[in-house]
């Protein structure tokens, strides 16, 4: 009888792969090892709660005596975002037909605006804020350029990957009727990725509108720059009429969005 | 059943037919394979001026592959193509672009761009003549936009001209794309089985329209099919490929269904 079970037992480990296993592991290591250098204090945090409520009821109310310059600096955040964003989106275009297998003219051209668009792409929004502000001076010129260089990386991407999943078929048969590449990618393959680029640009837009808040912070003008202030002066009431006001453009501009990207999206079918 | 068109011995009512007609087409010993693997081998054949040809075989029998090899949308590995004067395996870039231009090709699948209206995709049939003025209908110039027009209209679709691509029905598709090949003004149609992916109703139609179509305005026409009506009833001559090897090449009227039955 036991020598009949020991036949029909199956380990308890005859499942187990061994590379997933250790590659748990040593993601359990690197956890443990990243929860030291966070510096995660369950002490600080009950000693800071005291602190959290003073700041919390010092928002309330909030102030109500900048709020017209307030007003105009979340305005220059808009237009910061708005253009930032068209002129990013319009960049993208040719970025994205270099970088896309089935658009670009050479393996040497593609490599070289992937490279590009992975550089704009991974290189913080932030990093290139302080760039440009080093570079042309503080105010929403340089945060305009930080944001067209995202949304190259953002955009670029996406493009590239909408025009790399597009049917092969309409190209091919306007390739078999003697259309040039160029005439191809414009009638037939930008067509085609439309719903897809449209999506990434409305996408693009509403994280420019986010980043632009924070980018104020170092100095690339708009609604950042006053939230930045209040927080140096402990007008922590200025800063809360300031968070509403983002709160308020951020949903606003995500319902517009999403309604822009339905009313789009629907009328092409 | 014979196999080589040169070695046959033609009707004599098709000889004297043949012999008042140039040669558009003229294939010799061509062998394709994919991946090592034969898809057809030496196979030799003409088509003259005019002609409507089938292409009759089985699926997986390579008819598809023998008429895109025919304007080098598939590499050949051994033999000769030439069609309209051109060498078609040597042609490259401009020069095969050009080629291309003269060659109307109907898929199976129409084609068709999606988003776009039937109209624009019917100008995308100048293209290789008129570039960015076809791009979409309204950068068209007038003339052309009435050229697509009746283009449309010749296949009975002028009122859905702005209609969506992707909203017209499969028969409606592939009249559109009959007409973006009407819009070519193509001296050869190559059609490969535009009734496959339609029922038997509206491949019936797609096959008399553009059968007809093409006799009326005398273009040569070389179509590929599995379906041995459409061969007897629209063709002049059958081409029957099985195996990946010609074993037909007669014209439809020394022909019975019996024989063409031994290609499946």
């Amino acid at each position: 009888m036991s020598s009949q079970l020991t036949e029909i037992n199956i380990s308890r480990f005859a499942g187990l792969k061994i590379i997933p296993a250790l590659m748990f592991c040593a993601f359990l290591l690197v956890f443990l090892w990243s929860l030291n250098g966070a510096g995660i204090s369950l002490r600080e945090l009950i000693t800071g709660i005291p602190n959290m409520g003073v700041i919390a009821s010092e928002m309330v109310p909030p102030a109500t005596d900048r709020v017209w310059p307030m007003f105009k600096s979340l305005v220059t955040t808009v237009q910061m975002a708005l253009v930032g964003t068209v002129i990013g989106v319009v960049l993208s275009i040719p970025f994205a037909i270099f970088a896309a297998r089935n658009t670009t003219p050479s393996i040497v051209v593609y490599s070289a605006a992937r490279g590009l668009i992975s550089l704009f792409r991974t290189v913080p929004d932030i990093a290139w804020a302080l760039f440009f502000v080093a570079s042309v001076g503080l105010g929403p010129f340089a945060g305009t350029l930080a944001l067209v260089v995202d949304t190259i990386g953002f955009c670029g991407r996406f493009f590239a990957e909408s025009l790399e999943e597009t049917d092969p078929g309409p190209n091919q048969a306007l390739q078999t009727l003697g259309a040039k590449p160029l005439d191809r990618i414009i009638c037939c393959q930008i067509p085609m990725a439309l719903p897809g680029m449209i999506n990434a640009s409305l996408f693009a837009l509403e994280k420019a509108v986010r980043s632009s808040v924070i980018l104020g912070l170092v100095g690339a003008g708009g609604i950042g720059v006053e939230l930045a202030v209040s927080m140096e002066m402990f007008r922590y009431d200025q800063a809360m009429t300031i968070i509403l006001m983002i709160f308020v453009l951020v949903v606003s501009v995500e319902q517009l969005s999403a309604f822009a990207r339905k009313s789009i999206l629907d009328s092409g079918k | 059943m014979s196999v080589n068109v040169l070695e046959k011995e033609l009707p004599p009512q098709s000889e004297a037919v043949f012999q008042e007609k140039s040669t558009v087409v003229s294939v010799r010993n061509l062998s394709v394979s994919f991946k090592k693997q034969p898809v057809f081998n030496d196979i030799s054949f003409d088509i003259f001026q005019g002609e409507v040809v089938a292409i009759l075989g089985s699926n997986g029998a390579g008819k598809s592959t023998l008429l895109k090899s025919l304007v080098k949308l598939v590499d050949v590995n051994q033999g000769s193509i030439e069609c309209l004067t051109h060498s078609v395996t040597g042609l490259r870039n401009k020069k095969l672009r050009k080629f291309r231009s003269q060659i109307g090709f109907v898929f199976q699948k129409h084609q068709l761009v999606p988003r776009l209206t039937a109209l624009s995709n019917v100008l995308h049939g100048s293209l290789a003549s008129s570039g960015f003025k076809s791009w979409f209908h309204w950068m068209a110039p007038s003339p052309q936009r009435i050229k697509a027009l009746q283009a449309l209209d010749s296949v009975g679709l002028k009122s859905k001209a702005l209609q969506s691509a992707d909203s017209l029905s499969g028969g409606q598709s592939q009249r559109v794309a009959i007409a973006r090949t009407l819009m070519q003004n193509p001296s050869i149609i190559f059609a490969d089985e535009p009734a496959a992916s339609l029922d038997p109703k509206a491949g019936n139609e797609i096959m008399e329209l553009l059968t007809r179509l093409c006799r009326s305005r005398q273009t040569t026409t070389l179509f590929v099919t599995h379906n041995l009506e459409h061969a007897l009833q629209y063709a002049d001559r059958v081409l029957g490929i099985k195996n990946g090897e010609l074993l037909i090449d007669e014209s439809v009227s020394a022909l019975t269904v019996d024989e063409l039955k031994e290609l499946f």
